[in-house]
């Protein structure tokens, strides 16, 4: 099987476990919503402050979401000996991470789709240009997503998990926060052509780190 | 603060920071010298 | 304080590692002396400036040591070169990167306050280093991690060069960020482009003080590491032989786990 079906295999495997439990949908999803109503608690919800800092909010939000997202993407792996049947499977570790990471990636696009209109809502954001917002996002959500399993992986046999990957992950996806809210300010407010330099970053780190992550995958797996 | 004072803080702050760090190894060998057989 | 008279083995001998030690005594003795009295207080700064004499050297440090744990990451990686040499030296050099940055940020602060009159600006290098300090602090933590020898070292490796290849990615999004809005005059980092005389032998001397300590520091934590690694692995060692022996003393527990 080449790399992309196995890739498929186990995207559609984390899939499925998803769709079944829909922990997106029940639980990710009114965290950041929840999130979003807590930062207008917290700043005045004047409407000029909340729709000019939204984009940033948006995206501090994504990325708390992306961290359940990892956490929730390796813990389906920890019961009845999964990650060992992983192991043993004959996957290629680079097709198990794909999969992996798309997987996660689908979630997350799920999930910022449904946040957007969160923020259109609450903090009136009009979204005027959209192919630099949305290639900005995917690019975004790409890098996110595998940096997030990369680092998933990295931390799945250690107890401390849950609180050792946000401190690994965050400072590694500081330049996706960066990007992806200078894209979409300049994509909602400003000159939507200042958005393309930042969708080219968030696409370079992007595919940096799918190949980081399809390299260094298996060699983490097998130690885990 | 004057200038000079901030100029001493960081001095001092950096003595102690680096002093308090080659002391802290030197005690943890200290240590585990001890624990050895 | 005179030092253990046996230690791990380490990156060199003790006599070198006590020669690299002194050495940096006597130029940490002449920065005191060069930076705080003989060079001249910045016409435009004052004596603020003299803070420069060892912010600039801890920054340096701080990038030569995080380059130490990228290399030695690397070559603990790379099969042929496989050794726990690598990985003990990683995590010195890391420990010390960090004590280092922190040191940068700290001063930084503290040159700032009087000079640009905020403890903080959100200035392209300010951040940077920021952001970097938090990646190898998050190193560290894994390296904190109980684990087997080599599952950690390949573990932190791989950390460290993932790190390694986002810190140009951080330093490039962030520049071209705070370029885009940088207010040019009050927040000027090269406030003083041309350094003259002894202000520029202050600077040197501060590098070179600062390296030698760095190396003299980095075989201490080196040696501490070797003896911190033999103490686990005898601990491990009795933990299992006491468990051996609980076996047997207790004819009821025979043949029910261990």
């Amino acid at each position: 099987m080449s790399v992309f079906q196995e890739a498929a295999l186990v995207a559609g495997k984390d899939l499925r476990i998803e769709a079944r439990a829909r922990v997106i949908s029940q639980q990710i999803l009114p965290f950041g919503l929840i999130v979003l109503l807590l930062f207008a608690f917290a700043l005045d919800p004047d409407r000029g402050v909340l729709q000019r800092v939204a984009p940033g909010l948006f995206w501090i939000t994504v990325l708390l979401a992306s961290l359940l997202g990892v956490s929730r993407a390796f813990s389906v792996e920890a019961e009845n000996g999964a990650r060992d049947g992983l192991r043993l499977s004959g996957l290629d570790g680079s097709s198990i991470f794909l999969g992996k990471a798309v997987a996660l990636a689908v979630e997350l696009l799920v999930f910022e789709a449904l946040l957007t209109v969160g923020v259109v809502v609450l903090f009136d954001v009009r979204l005027a240009s959209l192919p630099a917002l949305v290639l900005g996002t995917i690019a975004a959500t790409v890098g996110l997503a595998a940096a997030g399993t990369l680092y998933g992986v990295l931390a799945a046999g250690i107890r401390a998990r849950e609180t050792l990957v946000p401190v690994l992950l965050l400072p590694i996806v500081a330049p996706v926060l960066l990007g992806a809210t200078r894209a979409w300010e300049a994509s909602i407010d400003g000159v939507p052509g200042d958005a393309w330099p930042w969708v080219a970053l968030l696409g370079i780190f992007a595919v940096l780190f799918v190949g980081i992550g399809m390299l260094a995958f298996g060699p983490l797996l097998e130690e885990s | 603060m004057t200038d000079a004072g901030f100029v001493i803080a960081g001095w001092v702050i950096t003595g102690v920071v680096l002093l308090g760090y080659w002391l802290s190894i030197l005690w943890r060998i200290r240590r585990g010298e001890r624990s050895e057989p | 304080m005179s030092e253990p008279v046996s230690m791990g083995e380490g990156l060199m001998s003790p006599v070198v590692r006590r020669v690299f030690g002194v050495l940096a005594l006597f130029a940490l003795a002449a920065l005191v002396v060069v930076g705080l009295f003989v060079a001249p207080p910045d016409e435009v700064q004052g004596d603020a400036q003299r803070l420069m004499y060892i912010h600039v050297p801890a920054a340096w440090l701080a990038y030569l040591a995080f380059g130490v744990t990228a290399v030695s990451s690397a070559l603990y990686l790379w099969p042929r070169t496989r050794s726990f040499v690598w990985d003990r030296v990683a995590g010195a050099s890391a420990e010390l990167g960090v004590i280092f940055t922190g040191l940068t940020l700290l001063l930084g602060s503290m040159w700032g306050r009087p000079v640009w009159g905020v403890w903080w600006a959100w200035d392209a290098r300010l951040v940077t280093t920021a952001v970097l300090f938090f990646l190898y602090l998050g190193y560290l933590a894994l390296r904190r991690v109980p684990a087997a020898l080599d599952v950690r070292a390949k573990r932190c490796a791989i950390a460290a060069m993932i790190a390694f290849v986002d810190v140009p990615i951080v330093h490039f999004s962030v520049t071209w960020w705070r370029t885009l809005h940088q207010k040019a005059t009050v927040f000027n980092p090269d406030l003083n482009a041309e350094i003259h005389g002894t202000m520029a032998l202050a600077l040197w001397i501060g590098v070179l003080a600062f390296t030698l300590l760095y190396v003299y520091l980095l075989d201490l934590r080196y040696r501490l590491e070797v003896i911190e690694e033999d103490r686990e692995e005898r601990e491990l060692e009795a933990a299992i032989a006491d468990r051996v022996q609980g076996g047997m003393a207790s004819p009821e527990t025979v043949g029910v786990g261990s």
